[in-house]
């Protein structure tokens, strides 16, 4: 008897079972399909001690399936900023992703990473009573655009704009001011000396490929560096540890010999390719320092733990030694043991500020303007974090 | 001729550039499926740059040995050790191993040679770590004497003994009611100026690299095709 009053009771709650307050089901945005997300923001009287089952089913019809059960503690919407945002009520909110929604290939009548309509059912439970029911529906699409990364296009388009609009004034003013960079004035010392001294110089590009941007910066360098030792009737060797930067490099030699007006001096053995071990090609570049004793030694592009080895063996040759990273852990090595050193953006300056065009400077002006900029926002951003305000870190951070 | 060497391989800098960067904002698998092709064209094209290499490598030492230019020895040795590893790699099959497990010669020669020659070269690193340190850490200035204390700070954090001597010999952990381990004092030095200056540099390689990556897409940066302008 009692049983059977109880069953009744039960099944009068669930049927008097309230909705969701403000339950949605939307296709997630800013990805690429298969997924849409319920998202509610409680449950009528509260959510302590409460339950939640999501439930799927095709919206054509057919069994649900239970597809997660948790506690309301959990999927809060503040681990989602990048659908939710960033609001206070997102700590007391939940939501629950449903993956996996893309049919097998070659569903009949969909578009790649579309799914069907799909049924999302919420049940709320406290004490095994369900309290709220919601029901919903959406079909999950891939999205052209990802919301989440426009304060990263913001920035990226203001910077590429001020740069192009600094380039296009070095353009009309080609008399720039840049700051003295002492390492690649330095430059044209190396070569004079070992001109002077009949000694080769050893240039090196790092051990990344053309993939790398300080690879790219470092063959801009050697292109400025060529003309000069060509001009000087010096000799450059490059050996080099990447196959694609070896013919990038002989083709970057040619030109420079060319441009100097001494093709006949270019000799294309003076690049050459060593090896893709990293060891190897130390021990060979250590070698080649030790039987040719360069009067200088040129380290530009990305180095990993070989730099110290490269350069205290150039070191040991009494070579003049510059060296140029955008390595911040090799950095010091570089720093203890070269004449000088280009610091991170120098190696990226060093084309611009030895070639002095002036489409080059501009660009390295709107380097130093952004360094400006973001000491400003720095500061700013400091202040605002004293007053306890979060929203200005949010402006800077890619959610996920 | 021109347009071959100067105009396509602009042109094809500014479409893949602008594609690729364009990638990054459009999450859909085909902007993933075609950031995977570029890939995948940037290794089959190294692949063909490789044989180049290998022919740059043969070419320059065959020319050493044909000269007989200073250290031409070394160059019969690399000669002689590329044929080696070349011929025992097609008998091994280019396993290391072979069917019972047992390692194969290719293996044998990788293992036992190339493997502790450069284990060695890395291991010099060490000696050359003291010894640039001696140099850095002469105090002849205050900067360098700045950076000698620090150093020594550091350096004596990350040993045991001196924590055991800092807290239990010394007992002076607690500095104004505040208990503070010498671990802690290499933890802020670390955290806080070391961070610091090096988000100063990462800042800069930041911007730096985007500029060079607008210059390059947009042609200003030519010297990577030949030449400066």
């Amino acid at each position: 008897m009692i049983r059977a009053v109880a069953i009744v009771l039960l099944t009068a709650a669930a049927a008097s079972a309230q909705g969701l307050e403000g339950f949605e089901v939307f296709d997630r945005p800013g990805d690429a399909g298969g997924t849409v997300i319920a998202a509610w923001k409680g449950v009528p009287g509260g959510d302590a001690g409460v339950e939640y089952v999501v439930s799927v089913a095709p919206a054509a019809g057919g069994e649900w399936a239970e597809v997660a059960r948790f506690a309301s503690t959990l999927h809060r919407k503040v681990e989602a900023p990048a659908v939710f945002g960033y609001a206070e009520s997102n700590e007391r909110e939940n939501y629950c992703p449903v993956d996996g929604l893309l049919p097998a290939k070659g569903a009949p009548g969909l578009a790649k990473g579309h799914s069907l309509e799909t049924r999302v059912r919420v049940e709320a439970f406290r004490g095994g009573v369900r309290v709220a029911l919601s029901e919903g529906s959406a079909s999950a699409r891939p999205n052209w655009w990802a919301p989440q990364k426009a304060n990263v296009l913001v920035f990226a388009l203001l910077f590429g704009a001020g740069t192009f609009w600094l380039i296009a004034r070095a353009r009309r003013n080609p008399d720039v001011f840049v700051r003295r960079i002492p390492g690649l004035d330095a430059m044209e010392e190396a070569i004079g000396r070992a001109t002077e001294m009949g000694r080769p110089i050893v240039y090196l590009n790092g051990l990344n490929g053309m993939d790398s941007i300080s690879t790219i910066a470092s063959v801009s360098i050697l292109g400025q560096v060529s003309r000069r030792v060509a001009s000087y009737d010096s000799q450059v060797l490059v050996p080099c540890y990447d196959p694609v930067v070896l013919s990038v490099s002989q083709e970057v030699l040619r030109e420079g010999y060319t441009a100097a007006g001494r093709p006949d001096k270019f000799r294309e053995h003076d690049a050459w390719f060593i090896t893709q071990e990293q060891f190897s090609y130390v021990a060979a570049v250590d070698g080649l320092m030790l039987r040719e004793r360069p009067a200088a030694c040129f380290y530009m592009g990305y180095y990993y733990a070989e730099s110290l080895l490269l350069a205290e063996t150039g070191g040991s040759t009494g070579a003049i030694q510059i060296a140029g990273t955008d390595s911040v852990t090799q950095l010091p090595f570089f720093i203890a043991t070269c004449d000088y050193t280009l610091i991170g953006e120098e190696l990226y300056a060093a084309s611009a500020y030895l070639s002095r065009e002036p489409l080059q400077l501009g660009s390295l002006r709107s380097q130093d303007f952004g360094k400006i900029v973001i000491v400003a926002v720095l500061v700013l951003g400091g202040l605002v974090a004293m007053t306890g305000a979060v929203w200005f870190k949010h402006l800077f951070t890619v959610a996920s | 001729m021109v347009f071959l060497k100067r105009q396509l391989p602009l042109l094809i800098c500014f479409v893949i550039g602008t594609v690729t960067a364009l990638q990054y904002y459009v999450p859909t698998n085909f902007s993933a499926e075609m950031s995977e092709g570029l890939s995948n064209w940037y290794i089959i094209v190294s692949m063909f740059a490789a044989l180049l290499g290998f022919v740059s490598v043969g070419m320059v030492h065959t020319k050493k040995i044909q000269r007989q230019e200073p250290g031409w020895a070394y160059s019969t040795l690399v000669i002689l050790g590329f044929l080696a590893m070349v011929i025992v790699g097609f008998v091994s099959g280019g396993k290391e191993t072979t069917p019972d497990g047992r390692p194969s010669s290719y293996g044998w020669l990788y293992n036992c040679t190339l493997v502790p020659l450069q284990a060695t070269m890395f291991a010099i690193l060490g000696f050359y770590v003291a010894s640039a340190a001696f140099r850095s850490f002469r105090a002849k200035s205050f900067d360098a004497g700045v950076l000698l204390a620090t150093a020594v700070i550091v350096l004596l954090g990350n040993v045991p003994f001196t924590n055991q001597v800092w807290a239990g010999w010394l007992g002076i952990h607690d500095v104004a009611g505040v208990k503070i381990e010498m671990t802690d004092i290499v933890s802020w030095l670390i955290g806080t100026p070391n961070a610091a200056a090096r988000r100063g540099v990462t800042f800069g390689v930041a911007l730096g690299a985007i500029a060079t990556s607008l210059k390059i897409i947009f042609g200003i940066e030519r010297a990577y095709l030949g030449g400066g302008d």
